[in-house]
Order: structure tokens, then sequence, then C-alpha cells
């Protein structure tokens, strides 16, 4: 081949050698085909039990015709619709709370420098990189060994006893949910331009109001797209949930794999349905918050 | 108490170990134009930063109108700032960015809409004022942090390098615009660039500025004739620097010899200066004329001879670069006004002789 036999040159203005066309091309189809792969992968199953939840049959393997009759008996279920109100409650609850003090906590590492803060970064994303089953393992034994502790002081045996329940769950939403909302904000705080807030003071405005005029409306994309993801991941939480959780306490991820545990229903295509499309509706609402505020601030 | 718009009392600022600024003292007057001009990181932006309350003193104190603000925040200060990125506030338009400061307070609306209106009015973006940052060029925002920096009347107003993001016919263009709305308005201006024409251009006075130090405080025109060191005179324009002997000192004036030829006459106000001493004259090259021929009336002239080592020709001048015989070099600037003039003829090699009027040169100590 002649394009091969070419000596080496160091001339930018070389055209690419025909081999190296070639290669190209064969690694941009293999590139292709990989996106396709991971795709298929990672939607074929959504794209099953969406399918399926629309089933006709009591059997998931095959299709029956189209019903609704699975989300129709899902409002008759006791035990989803108190899981779904369990759901419903720790993730607003827990977003809103993490949502408050992980921005307190994002704003506070990003403007102060006080003694530890290095420390105290590494130790925010702690829950972050730790293995959820840990978490839920050593919070199980904080929450028995406090409960116990409470309940021997206060003399609490029987009915009245503390347990753990839908209480510990929401503390645990909160606290891991806090670093969450606390790493996202912060990444919008690192993209801030502070002569802003000194714009602000410079023409007379104190803190809070540079806070409430200026810095909030400019991290709000942040703020919310923290929010959003606390709430999606409190919905979704399901191993450390299972550990802190306690009788009366089951949210719906937990409700769902007992479901499982006994028959493969239908209503848990349904149930995962809604859930899906609740996490999609979300993160698109976030998406189109952001791109809209995008459009109005300066990049 | 004096009356003086802002006045720096031996103020420094210290990061860790490094002087940004060193015991600084400035006194501006009400409704003057002063400009600190300098190279970069010389303490420019620092010493706006402690007058606009941004940045803690090290040491000394700040006076507004008489009173001590050191330890005030930014926001109880009458002062503002257009700030070297503009600092528009993105998630408002023109006209909520103009009318923040006026919306803060508790300024009724009525009021509000009339001074926003004013101001936009005076620096011509009035058609604009619905847009967002991000939808105007940088002139327009330009102009926008400067409605924003007046629109509620303060003592002073401090830019920094507020035309530096523009460009050149734009910039030319605004330091007029500037210097006009600072007389219309009468706000005291502290106008901070590292572009000493700019300076000059429009400063009442000039603080001329030297690794946190003020090497001098003066006029343009005092500053660009009676430098006080070789910084500054290098700083300022262009200069010709010939090593020199003093041989004798009398009242603002000097002889001091340059190589072995004649004694020239100087003016002298350096302090150092002694007769024995060495010393530096300066002439600024468009003071010095070149000659064809050995000038026949020469008057109150210093005149030395030499070879043309350089010349380059610029439309409007001629510029000469003459190796004199006693030692040394000097830059002429000859302005082409003449058709015909011999001058322009002059080639590299050729022998000539240079001429300037003896107040013309200044000798320096340092
Ligand atoms: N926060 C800071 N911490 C440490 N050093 C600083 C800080 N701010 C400024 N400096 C240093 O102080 C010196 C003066 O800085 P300053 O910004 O005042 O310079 P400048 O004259 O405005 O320069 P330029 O023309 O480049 O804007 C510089 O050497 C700079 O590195
Ligand atoms: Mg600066």
């Amino acid at each position: 081949m002649t394009a091969a036999r070419r000596t080496p040159s160091t001339d930018a203005d070389v055209p690419i050698q025909r081999s190296d066309a070639r290669f190209l091309r064969w690694g941009k189809r293999t590139l292709g085909l990989n996106a396709v792969l991971a795709l298929f992968f990672l939607y074929a199953p959504i794209l099953v039990l969406v399918i399926f939840s629309f089933n006709d049959s009591k059997l998931a393997a095959r299709w029956e015709g189209f019903t609704l009759r699975w989300y129709g008996s899902l409002l008759q279920n006791e035990s989803i619709l108190h899981a779904t109100r369990n759901s419903l409650v720790v993730a607003l609850i827990s977003t809103a709370l993490a949502t408050v003090f992980g921005t307190m906590t994002a704003l506070a590492m990003e403007r102060f420098r006080f003694r530890g803060r290095r420390v105290y970064d590494g130790l925010l994303y702690l829950p972050i990189i730790n293995p959820e089953i840990v978490t839920g393992v050593s919070l199980l034994a904080f929450f028995s060994l406090t409960l116990s502790a409470l309940n021997q002081a206060f003399n609490l045996s029987g009915d009245s006893a503390l347990r753990t329940g839908l209480v510990t769950v929401t503390l645990t939403h909160i606290a891991f949910n806090i670093a969450f909302v606390a790493v996202v904000v912060r990444t919008t705080l690192k993209n801030f331009r502070r002569s802003l807030e000194e714009a602000a003071q410079d023409l007379g405005a104190n803190e809070w109001v540079t806070f409430r005029r200026v810095t909030l409306p400019l991290i709000a994309p942040g703020i919310l797209a923290g929010a959003l993801l606390a709430f999606t991941l409190s919905l979704d939480n399901f191993v450390i949930t299972f550990f802190v959780t306690g009788p009366g306490g089951a949210t719906l991820p937990i409700e769902v794999f007992g479901l499982i545990r006994r028959a493969i229903s239908p209503e848990i295509n349904a149930v995962s349905t809604i859930m899906l499309t609740i996490s999609v509706a979300l993160i698109v609402g976030s998406q189109v918050i952001m791109r809209r505020r995008g459009v109005m601030s300066d990049e | 108490m004096n009356n003086y718009s802002v006045e720096l009392e031996n103020v420094s600022k210290r990061f860790g170990d490094f002087m940004a600024v060193d015991a600084i003292s400035l006194q501006i007057k009400e409704g003057e134009f002063f400009s600190l001009l300098g190279p970069s990181g010389c303490g420019k932006t620092t010493t706006l930063r402690m007058i606009a309350g941004f940045e803690q003193l090290s040491q000394g104190q700040i006076y507004l109108k008489g009173e001590p603000v050191a330890h005030l925040p930014p926001f109880k200060r009458n002062v503002n700032t257009v700030f070297q990125d503009y600092a528009l506030f993105p998630h408002m338009t023109v006209d909520q960015n103009v009318g923040f400061s006026l919306d803060i307070q508790n300024t009724t609306k009525s009021e509000r809409d009339d001074r926003v209106e004013r101001v936009l009015e005076m620096v011509h973006l009035t058609h604009l004022k619905d847009r967002r940052p991000s939808q105007l060029s940088g002139g327009q925002q330009q102009r926008v942090a400067l409605a924003r920096a007046v629109v509620n009347q303060p003592d002073v107003l401090l830019l920094d390098e507020p035309l530096s993001a523009l460009d050149l016919k734009l910039r030319q263009a605004m330091r007029l615009e500037l210097k006009q709305l600072q007389r219309q308005l009468g706000i005291t201006f502290i106008f901070v660039t590292h572009d000493q024409e700019e300076a000059l251009f429009m400063s009442d006075r000039i603080a001329v500025m030297d690794k946190g130090k003020v090497a001098q405080i003066g006029s343009p025109g005092e500053i660009y004739d009676r430098p006080v060191n070789r910084y500054v005179a290098d700083f300022i324009g262009e200069t010709n620097f010939l090593e020199c002997t003093v041989l004798e000192m009398d009242q603002d004036a000097a002889t001091v010899q340059v190589g072995e030829q004649s004694p020239w006459r100087v003016t002298c106000d350096a302090a150092g200066a002694r007769a024995g001493g060495a010393g530096v004259v300066i002439v600024r090259p468009e003071k010095i004329d070149i000659h064809v021929r050995m000038p026949a009336e020469t008057g109150q002239r210093i005149i030395a001879a030499g070879v043309i080592r350089d010349k380059v020709w610029i439309g409007t001048d001629t510029h000469f670069t003459v190796a004199l015989e006693q030692g040394g070099q000097v830059r002429v600037r000859h302005q082409n006004m003449v058709m015909g003039d011999p001058v322009i003829g002059l080639n590299t090699g050729d022998r000539v002789q240079v001429s300037w009027q003896w107040e013309a040169a200044r000798l320096l100590i340092d």
C-alpha cells in the first residue's frame, strides 16, 4: 500500500493516512454499536417491566392483551397504599430538611475557612461513598443502642417502648440526603462569581439582602436539583431503609421486596412503572428548570 | 476634621508575608478625578478594595468625608464600585440591575423609576432596559455597571480598570464619556488603570504606584514633566536616560557632564543631588530637535553631535535613534510638518546635531 509506505512526517498538513482512516471508521462503528448495546441492556428490562404492567395475565411470561386492572387493584391493596404514603412522607420531610441543612452546609464549606474544614469536607462525602450495607448496619446498631437507652431511662416497655420505624427511617434519609444536597449545591457555588455578592453589598445590601436577592436566586437551580435528587434517592432507597425500618414503617421499595418474596405479581410491575414515571418526571422537571435558568444566566 | 472626600492614612495590606500595599497615604479632594496608575500586581485593586470595604486593612485608617471607616462593612460606606468584570446580576434586567440600590432602600416607586430613567438616559441605554446582561455587548454592560453604581448618588465612585475589556475605539470614546459623566455628576472618581495614556488623559491627579508604594502623586503634567525618579519617568511615556556626573548644583538647576564633552545645564529638584555624585539625565524624545548641520542660532539650547543609528517613519512623525559622540544614545521624535524637510531625508549613518531647550532635560538621582 502506498499510504502505509509513505515516510512518517511531522507536518500537520499531511492528510490522515488511509489505514488510519479505516481504523477511525472501524472505531466509530464499534463505539456506535457499543452505545446501542449499552442502551439495550439498560432499557430493555425497564421496557419489559412497563409493557408487562399492562399485561392481562397473571403470569409474567406471556402477553395476553392490554389491561389496566393491575393499576386498579393497586388502589385496593391496603399494604401498598400504606407503604406509598410512608414513602411520600419520608421523602417529603427528608427532602425539605436535607435541602435546608445541605444548602447551609455547602455555603459554610464554600464561604468560611474554619478549623477542621478539610476533615469535615472528607467526612461529608463519606455517606456517599460508604457502602450502603455498612451504613445500614451501623445505623441499626446506633438506633437500637439509643432507643434501648431511652427506653430504660424513661422506663418504657411493651407498646409504649420506642422502636425503629418511620421516624428512624426519616432521620436516616435526612442524614444521607444532606450529603447529596451539599455536594450538588457546592458545585453550583463553585461556579458562582463572588463579585456578584460584593456588588450587592457595595450597593448597600446587607448580608441577608444579598443572600436573598442575589445568592439564592442564582444558586436556586442547584438547590432545586439537589432537592429533586434527594427526593428521588429517598423514594428509591432500599438497603439502608431495610435496616432502620420497623413495624408499620415499610416504604414502597421494602413493600415491593416483600411482595416479590411471596410471588411475582403484575401489581409489582404496575407499582414499579408508577415509581419509574415519577422519578423520570422529577429528573426531566429539574433539567427543564435548570435549562430555563441557564438561558437567563450569563453562560 | 478635614474636607477631603477620601483620605488614606498610612494604609497597608499584608497577605501572609507579602506586602501588597505598603503604607500608602493619599488625600483625594471632593469631585476630583483621581487615578491609581501602576503595572500589574502593584496593589491598585487591593487599595481600591480596602476603600470599598472588601478587604480589611492590616494597618492605617481610611476616612470618607473625614469619618474613619476602616471598621465599616461595604454596605455602610457611601462608596460604589464599577467592577472590572462589571459583576452585573445575570438574573435581573438592566432596569432591575440599575435600580438595585434603590429597590433595597425605601425609595418610592415613582422616585425609583425616575432616577433609573435619568441615569439610563445619561448612559444612552433607555431602549435596552428590559434586556438581561447576557443580551448586551461589552460596552453596553459597562454602561449598565456605571449607571448602577451612580444611581444612588454615592460620594465616591471606584472604578477598577473599567475600560480594559473594551476594544480600542470604544475605549477611546468611553474615556471622553467617563470624564464628561464625572463632571456632570460631580462625584469623586478613583480610577484604577495600568494604562498611562488613559490616566494622563482623564485624571485631575495621578498616584503612580510601585510595588505597593506610592512613587509620585501629581497632576498629569507634573508627573510627565517632573517625574521624581527613574521608575516614574520610565513608566510614564517614553524617555531618554543618559548617565552623568553632577558637576555643580544651584537653585532648581544643575550642571552635569555626560562623557567627556562640555557640561550641560539641566533642571533639578532632586533631594539627593550633590556635586561630584552620579545621576541620570532624562529628556523626552519629542523635546529634542534634530539638525542636518550645526544650527546657527542656539540661544539657551543644549547641542550634542551624534550619528543616526536607526530611523522609523510612521506618517505623522519620524523616529530617530541617535548615538551621541559623548556616549549614550537618544531617541528623537521629529514631527513631519514641513514638506521637503531635509531631516526626513536623513538616513542611518548620517552625522547630525541634536538640541533641546536646557529646561527640557532633568537630573534624577536614584
Ligand atoms: N487575596 C490575596 N491573597 C494573597 N495575595 C494577594 C491577594 N490579593 C492580591 N494579592 C497580591 O497582592 C498584589 C497586588 O494585587 P492587586 O490585585 O492589588 O494588583 P493590581 O495592581 O490590581 O494588579 P492588576 O493590574 O494586575 O490588576 C499581587 O501581587 C497579588 O498577587
Ligand atoms: Mg487589579
